[in-house]
């Protein structure tokens, strides 16, 4: 039921943004962001339920969730990134919205940074025999 | 196809093995009054702790005749069946949590306009899941290794015991020594290369998950190769110092073989041809086998080198399956870094078969010094 919720209010933000951006294009930008978190809110006890189910997995002793929970977070800041420059483009900011993306791509490798750590490490002690 | 094919092949293999023709013949007392010379039982000492927890499963606790012969059929079945489910048990675990991940990777990066930076994660993630168990089967195949270097060391021991006992001092420069020496030779060289080759390659491995546009694949390609040529040569060698004048072989080359020759020529990977060209060699090793240490020493390789190759063969099952689904699921990092890993095990298994290989031919030639078939 949430999804059609989060449809019906896009729909309608969509041709609200449509009415005033052809008066005043500026407020159609700030309605869009609204909306967008609007969406963004709408769909976080969904978010919920799904880290919730995550922390229940525990794989095998191979895997801990502590990995999903290092993946999700990287899934995080690329979905953000990712409409953040989607916005920016819609609005003919080519720039901003490359240096958007590029910075969600450092971040996410950031928070991956000692998964990547401990990668280069086991290397390393596998080369050390 | 293929590999399935080669599966399919290798099945058919192990099935022939079964219709095997078996040679009896009479045991012979008096080459095991020469653990009066050599100390017999120290080859126990260098047996690791699986193997002879597997030996005192199916009833044989030291080196007598009456231990070997009173061992229960249903014993070794059991035994047999142990280590099939245990080879078995932990690759189908890692598969599904391999998977798992992949799947779940693959759901997230479809969100998103450019999932490359996503797949690295996840294919770092796996490597870190993976590292567990892929270095337990490492170190189980180095033992391995080191503990049939160690036997094949120590039967060279044997071997100058019986050249002593025999009275024919002029077997020090014979054909035979050369052929035990070579085998000691070619043993501790496989030992001793693999384990950097090995531990090079898996930590490559590990590192594909990091988009290098190749690099680390085409490096352990190359080292894979290197290690390959190495394998390829110590193999020829070997069969053709076996071959040279088919010391233990009667050069009978009958239909069923030939058929065998062929299938082992197809299915082992790297070092089927050397098998295949050494198998009369080998057969006539294990019929000339017929006193305690022998019979001991082949039980000791078979125990040694089959839970291992299982696993290994469990590993390599697994880990293309786990490939195959990533390259469907587009999962590039992870797909590589599972495939570097399985031509890895490949090269495990192809070292392990030729080192346990030199050793049976290396038993067939003690004992023939003292038949006096050289």
């Amino acid at each position: 039921m949430t999804v059609i919720k989060i449809c019906i209010l896009a729909l309608a933000g969509v041709l609200f943004i449509v009415i005033v951006k052809g008066h005043t294009p500026a407020y159609g930008t700030v309605l869009q962001m609204c909306i967008i978190i609007v969406v963004f809110v709408g769909t976080i006890p969904d978010v919920k339920q799904l880290l919730q189910a995550m922390e229940v997995i525990q794989l095998t002793e191979y895997f801990s969730n502590s990995g999903l929970k290092v993946m999700l977070k990287v899934f995080s800041v690329l979905a953000v990134g990712s409409v953040c420059s989607d916005i920016c483009r819609d609005n003919g900011e080519g720039a901003i919205a490359g240096a958007v993306e590029l910075s969600a791509k450092l971040a996410a490798i950031a928070c991956a940074l000692p998964v990547f750590t401990a990668v280069i490490s086991l290397a390393t002690a596998f080369l050390k025999g | 196809m293929r590999k399935f094919k080669l599966i399919f092949t290798y099945f058919v293999s192990v099935a022939l093995l079964f219709f095997l023709p078996v040679s009896c013949s009479a045991f012979d007392s008096n080459i095991d009054d020469y653990d009066q010379e050599y100390d017999f039982g120290s080859f126990i000492s260098t047996l690791s702790d699986d193997t002879l927890a597997i030996l005192d499963e199916i009833g044989i606790d030291e080196l007598s005749l009456d231990d070997i012969f009173s061992v229960d059929p249903s014993k070794v079945f059991d035994a047999l069946l142990g280590m099939v489910v245990k080879a078995v048990k932990e690759p189908v675990r890692f598969m599904s949590v391999v998977m798992g991940i992949v799947i779940i990777v693959t759901l997230m990066g479809s969100f998103l306009d450019s999932p490359k930076t996503l797949n690295m994660v996840g294919g770092a993630t796996l490597s870190l899941c993976t590292a567990v168990p892929v270095a337990g089967v490492v170190t189980s195949s180095f033992s391995v290794l080191e503990t049939l270097n160690a036997f094949t060391t120590a039967f060279s021991g044997v071997f100058c015991a019986v050249v002593s006992s025999s009275g024919r001092i002029n077997m020090g420069v014979s054909y035979a020594t050369l052929t035990v020496f070579s085998d000691t030779l070619f043993s501790a060289v496989l030992s001793g290369v693999s384990q950097p080759v090995v531990n090079l390659t898996c930590s490559l491995g590990f590192l594909s998950c990091f988009d290098m546009g190749g690099f680390t694949e085409k490096i352990s390609q190359i080292v894979r190769k290197l290690y390959v040529f190495v394998l390829s040569f110590i193999g020829t060698v070997f069969s053709g110092i076996v071959t040279l004048k088919g010391v233990l072989s009667d050069g009978e080359d009958t239909l069923g073989a030939r058929s065998i020759r062929f299938v082992v020529g197809r299915s082992l990977p790297v070092v089927g041809g050397t098998v295949s060209e050494t198998y009369s060699t080998l057969v006539s090793s294990l019929s000339l086998i017929k006193n305690t240490v022998g019979v001991f020493g082949i039980i000791t390789v078979a125990v040694t080198v089959l839970p291992t190759l299982l696993q290994l063969l469990g590993w390599i099952f697994a880990l293309e399956a786990c490939a195959t689904v990533s390259d469907i699921l587009g999962a590039e990092g992870s797909v590589n870094m599972l495939r570097v890993l399985k031509d890895t095990f490949i090269l495990l298994v192809a070292t392990i078969t030729i080192v346990a290989t030199v050793f049976i031919v290396s038993v067939g030639v003690v004992i023939t010094v003292k038949g006096g078939g050289v």
